[in-house]
C-alpha cells in the first residue's frame, strides 16, 4: 500500500498510489491512516483518483479512520470514480462524509 | 581393487625386488667367494708341485753323481735318503693337498693319476739304483746314472706341465697375482736348470770324455737357460709386488751372479781343462743346492704371498657376503615393518571407516563411529564422519519433530474443515428451501466463495399473510463473517416476525443499526415486505445493490436510492422504498459478489448481468438462476469466487389460487 501524503496548511492530503482497496489491502491501509490521525492530522483528504476499486472492507476502513478522527476534524473524501463512485452512492456514503471532483474542491470544505 | 590389496601388493612387489636384487648380489658374492676358494686351492697346489719338482731335482743329482762317482762321502749317501725321503714326503702331502681340495679341483682324478703314475716310475727307477750300487758293476751304474737322469727329468717336466694345466684350469686375473704367477714359474725353471747344472758338474770324471763333452755342453745351455730364467723375473715386474719379495728375488739375483755363475763357469772351464781336483764334485753339489735354497726361498716367499692376496680376496666375498645378507634382511624386516605400520595406521582405519560410512549412508545412525585419537588425516576424517553422523542425527530428531508437528497440524486443520463443514451445512440449513407462499414463489443460488459465507437470505410469511424478504452480505468473508451473518439473519427474522402492524420498515432497520454493536463488521442488506395478493411492497436499501423488477418482456427497473450499511454508522437514518410487483414480475436480489465477480483481466461481471436476465426473461426462475452460476464460473474460468455470491428471486406468479 503506497499513500502519497501533501501537506496544505493544516490539512493533509492523502493520496492512495494503489488501484484497489480490497480486503487484502485495507488493513494495511487502515493502519496507515490511524497512524496518520494519531500524529494529528485530524484535517484529511483522501485523494482517491487513482484508485478503480473498493469492497467492503475499504470501505469500513474509510468510515473507521472518520470515527477516528471524530469531533476532533474531518474527512473529505476526493477523485471518486466509476465503481467507487458507485459504491459511494449504493451505501449513501455522502451522508457520511463530503464527497468532491478535485482535491481542490475538498480542501475548501476541509478547511471550513 | 581395495586399497588393502593395492597396499599389500605394492609393499609385497618392493619386498620382492629387494629379495630379487640383494639376492643376486649375494648369489654373485657367493660365486666370486667359490672362485676365490677354487683359485687358492689350484695355487695351493701348484706351490706344493713346485716343491716337488725341486725337491726332485735335489734327489736326480745326488743319486745321479752316486751312480757315476767310484766312491763318494758316508754324508752325501746320507743327504740322498734325506732328499729321497723328502720328495716322498712332499708327494704325500700333494696327494693330501688333492684329496683335501678335490671339491674346487676341476680334475683331480688326472692330477692323482700323474702323480701315481710318476710314483711308480720312480719307486722303479730307485730299485734299480739301489741294485746296481750294491752289485758295484760300475759300467752298469754308469749306464743306469743317464737313464736315472733323463727319466726324472722326465718326470720332472711333466709335473710341470701338471703345473701349467691347473694354471690353465684356474686363470689368475688380478695382475698382481698373475705377476706372482709368472715370477714363480720363471723361478721353478731357474731352479731346474741350475739343478741340472749342479748335477752334471759335480759328477763329472773324465772317464768318458766324448760323452763328458756333450754334457758340458749341456751345462753351459742350461746355465743360459737358467740365466735368461731369471732375467724374465725383470726388476720391472717387481715393483708394487711386497718388499719381502723383491728382497727374496734380490737375494736370488745376487746368489746366481756373485757365486753360482761365476763358480758353475770357472769349474766348467777347469774340467775342459782337464783339471781335476778330488773331492770337488762334493762340494760344489753342495754350493750349489744353498744357491737352489735361495731359489726355493723366494718360491716360498712368492707362495705365502699368492696365498695372503688370495685369503684376502675370499674374506672380502665373505665380507661382502655377510654385508649383502645383512642388508637382506634389514630390507625384509623393513619391508614387514611397512607392511605392519600401514596395516595397523592406514588400512584398518580405513577399512572400519568405510565399514561405518555405509550404514551411515543406508541411515543406519546406531553405527559406532572409531574414536578419533589421532592428529592425522585419518584423525580428521574420524572427527569428520561424527560430526557428520551428530548432523544426521539432529536432522533425523527435527525430521521427526517437523513430522509430528505437520501430522498435529493436518489433525487439527481437518478437524477445523470438519467443524466448517458442519457449520456451511447448519448455515445452508438455516436458508429457505426454494417453494411458494400463496402465488409468490422464491428461488435462490447460494455460493459461498469459502465453505461458509458471510451472505444470506430468508423469506418469511407473517402472521397477517405477508411475505418479508431479506438478503444479507457481511463484510468481509470466512468463518466470522459466517457468524455475523447468522446473528444478523436472526436479527431480521426477529424483526421481521415481531413487527406489529405495518410499523415502518426505516424505523425498524435504524433500530437494528442503533443496536448493533461496534465490535463486529457491518453489512450491508436489502430488507422488504411484499403482499402477496396485491404485489404491493417495500423495501430499506442498506449498502446492498439495488434489487430489480423483471418483467416478462424483458424491461426492468430497480428499487430504492441506496442508504448505509447496517453497523456501520450508528446515527444513521434508512429511508424505506415502495415498489408494486404486478403479476408475472420477478423481485431479484444479488450481492454484490455476482457484479464483482471478475474474470482474468480484472473485468466485473455486473455488466454481463442486464442482457443476461433479459435473455431469460421468461424462462422459469430456476433456470435464470442456473444460467447466472454457469455464466459467472465461465466469466471467472474456474468454479472459485473471491466473494460470496447469493442471488434471491421473487416471483409473483400468475397462479390465482392462493395458498
Amino acid at each position: 500500500m503506497t499513500l502519497n501524503d501533501t501537506a496544505h496548511g493544516d490539512v493533509l492530503v492523502v493520496r492512495v498510489e494503489d488501484s484497489r482497496i480490497d480486503a487484502a489491502r485495507a488493513p494495511e491501509f487502515k493502519t496507515a491512516m490511524i497512524e496518520r490521525i494519531d500524529r494529528g492530522h485530524v484535517r484529511l483528504v483522501l485523494d482517491l483518483s487513482k484508485v478503480d476499486f473498493v469492497d467492503s472492507s475499504g470501505l469500513g476502513a474509510i468510515v473507521s479512520c472518520l470515527k477516528r478522527i471524530g469531533p476532533r476534524g474531518n474527512l473529505a473524501v476526493a477523485g471518486a470514480k466509476g465503481a467507487v463512485a458507485k459504491l459511494f452512492a449504493l451505501t449513501r456514503m455522502d451522508r457520511v462524509f463530503p464527497l468532491h471532483a478535485s482535491v481542490d474542491d475538498a480542501l475548501k470544505s476541509v478547511a471550513g | 581393487m581395495t586399497i588393502r590389496t593395492t597396499l599389500q601388493m605394492l609393499t609385497g612387489v618392493l619386498a620382492l625386488a629387494l629379495v630379487v636384487a640383494v639376492g643376486g648380489q649375494l648369489l654373485a658374492q657367493a660365486n666370486a667367494r667359490f672362485e676365490a676358494q677354487r683359485l687358492y686351492a689350484h695355487d695351493s697346489l701348484r706351490g706344493k708341485l713346485l716343491l716337488l719338482g725341486s725337491r726332485l731335482g735335489e734327489e736326480r743329482g745326488r743319486a745321479f753323481v752316486i751312480l757315476r762317482s767310484a766312491e763318494t762321502s758316508e754324508e752325501f749317501v746320507r743327504r740322498l735318503r734325506a732328499a729321497r725321503a723328502g720328495v716322498d714326503l712332499t708327494l704325500e702331502a700333494t696327494l693330501a693337498e688333492v684329496r683335501r681340495r678335490q671339491d674346487l679341483l676341476s680334475r683331480p682324478e688326472a692330477i692323482r693319476a700323474t702323480l701315481a703314475a710318476a710314483t711308480d716310475v720312480l719307486n722303479a727307477l730307485r730299485e734299480d739304483v739301489d741294485k746296481a750300487r750294491e752289485a758295484g758293476d760300475e759300467p752298469r751304474s754308469r749306464r743306469l746314472a743317464n737313464r736315472w737322469f733323463d727319466t726324472v727329468t722326465d718326470l720332472i717336466a711333466s709335473i710341470g706341465s701338471l703345473r701349467l694345466s691347473l694354471l690353465q684350469d684356474a686363470p689368475l686375473q688380478d695382475t698382481a697375482l698373475a705377476t706372482e704367477s709368472r715370477l714363480r714359474r720363471a723361478l721353478g725353471l731357474m731352479g731346474e736348470h741350475m739343478g741340472r747344472v749342479r748335477a752334471r758338474l759335480a759328477a763329472a770324471d773324465g772317464v768318458d770324455s766324448a760323452a763328458e763333452s756333450r754334457a758340458f755342453d749341456e751345462v753351459a745351455r742350461d746355465l743360459g737357460a737358467a740365466t735368461l730364467a731369471l732375467e724374465l723375473t725383470d726388476e720391472r715386474q717387481i715393483l708394487g709386488l711386497r718388499p719381502g719379495i723383491a728382497d727374496a728375488m734380490n737375494a736370488v739375483r745376487k746368489e746366481f751372479d756373485g757365486v753360482f755363475r761365476p763358480a758353475a763357469l770357472n769349474l766348467l772351464s777347469n774340467l775342459r781343462q782337464g783339471t781335476r781336483v778330488p773331492g770337488t764334485g762334493e762340494r760344489w753339489f753342495e754350493a750349489a743346492t744353498g744357491s737352489i735354497a735361495d731359489v726355493d726361498d723366494a718360491q716360498r716367499t712368492l707362495l705365502r704371498s699368492s696365498e695372503g692376496r688370495l685369503r684376502d680376496l675370499e674374506a672380502a666375498g665373505e665380507r661382502l657376503m655377510a654385508m649383502w645378507a645383512g642388508l637382506l634382511a634389514a630390507g625384509l624386516l623393513a619391508s614387514a615393518g611397512v607392511m605392519l605400520i600401514v596395516r595397523r595406521r592406514v588400512i584398518e582405519p580405513i577399512e572400519e571407516l568405510s565399514a561405518a560410512m555405509l550404514r551411515l549412508a543406508e541411515n543406519d545412525l546406531d553405527v559406532k563411529l572409531p574414536r578419533p585419537k589421532r592428529r592425522d588425516e585419518i584423525g580428521a576424517m574420524q572427527t569428520a564422519f561424527r560430526t557428520f553422523k551428530a548432523n544426521a542425527m539432529q536432522r533425523q530428531r527435527l525430521q521427526r519433530e517437523r513430522d509430528a508437528l505437520n501430522e498435529s497440524l493436518a489433525r487439527a486443520y481437518a478437524q477445523l474443515r470438519r467443524d466448517l463443514e458442519a457449520a456451511a451445512a447448519i448455515q445452508e440449513a438455516l436458508l429457505p428451501p426454494n417453494g411458494r407462499l400463496g402465488p409468490l414463489r422464491h428461488v435462490g443460488l447460494f455460493r459461498p466463495s469459502s465453505v461458509v459465507a458471510g451472505d444470506s437470505y430468508n423469506v418469511i410469511r407473517r402472521p397477517n399473510g405477508a411475505v418479508a424478504f431479506f438478503q444479507i452480505d457481511v463484510a468481509g468473508h470466512g468463518a466470522p463473517a459466517a457468524l455475523v451473518s447468522v446473528a444478523s439473519q436472526n436479527a431480521l427474522a426477529q424483526a421481521a416476525l415481531g413487527r406489529h402492524g405495518d410499523a415502518s420498515l426505516a424505523v425498524l432497520a435504524k433500530g437494528i443499526n442503533s443496536d448493533w454493536p461496534d465490535e463486529l463488521p457491518y453489512f450491508t442488506m436489502v430488507f422488504g415486505e411484499v403482499d402477496p395478493v396485491n404485489g404491493e411492497g417495500r423495501l430499506v436499501q442498506a449498502g446492498h445493490p439495488a434489487p430489480l423488477i423483471v418483467s416478462r418482456d424483458g424491461s426492468r427497473r430497480t428499487v430504492g436510492e441506496g442508504g448505509l450499511p447496517v453497523g456501520m454508522i450508528s446515527e444513521a437514518d434508512y429511508d424505506e422504498a415502495a415498489f408494486r410487483l404486478e403479476e408475472g414480475e420477478r423481485l431479484i436480489l444479488y450481492s454484490d459478489g455476482l457484479t464483482e465477480a471478475e474474470d482474468a483481466q480484472g473485468r466485473p461481471f455486473g455488466e454481463q448481468l442486464p442482457a443476461l436476465i433479459k435473455r431469460h426473461a421468461n424462462a422459469d426462475a430456476e433456470q435464470l438462476l442456473e444460467a447466472i452460476d454457469e455464466e459467472v464460473r465461465r466469466w471467472r474460468g474456474s468454479d472459485d469466487l473471491d466473494d460470496d455470491l447469493t442471488v434471491l428471486v421473487i416471483e409473483r406468479t400468475t397462479d390465482r389460487e392462493v395458498a
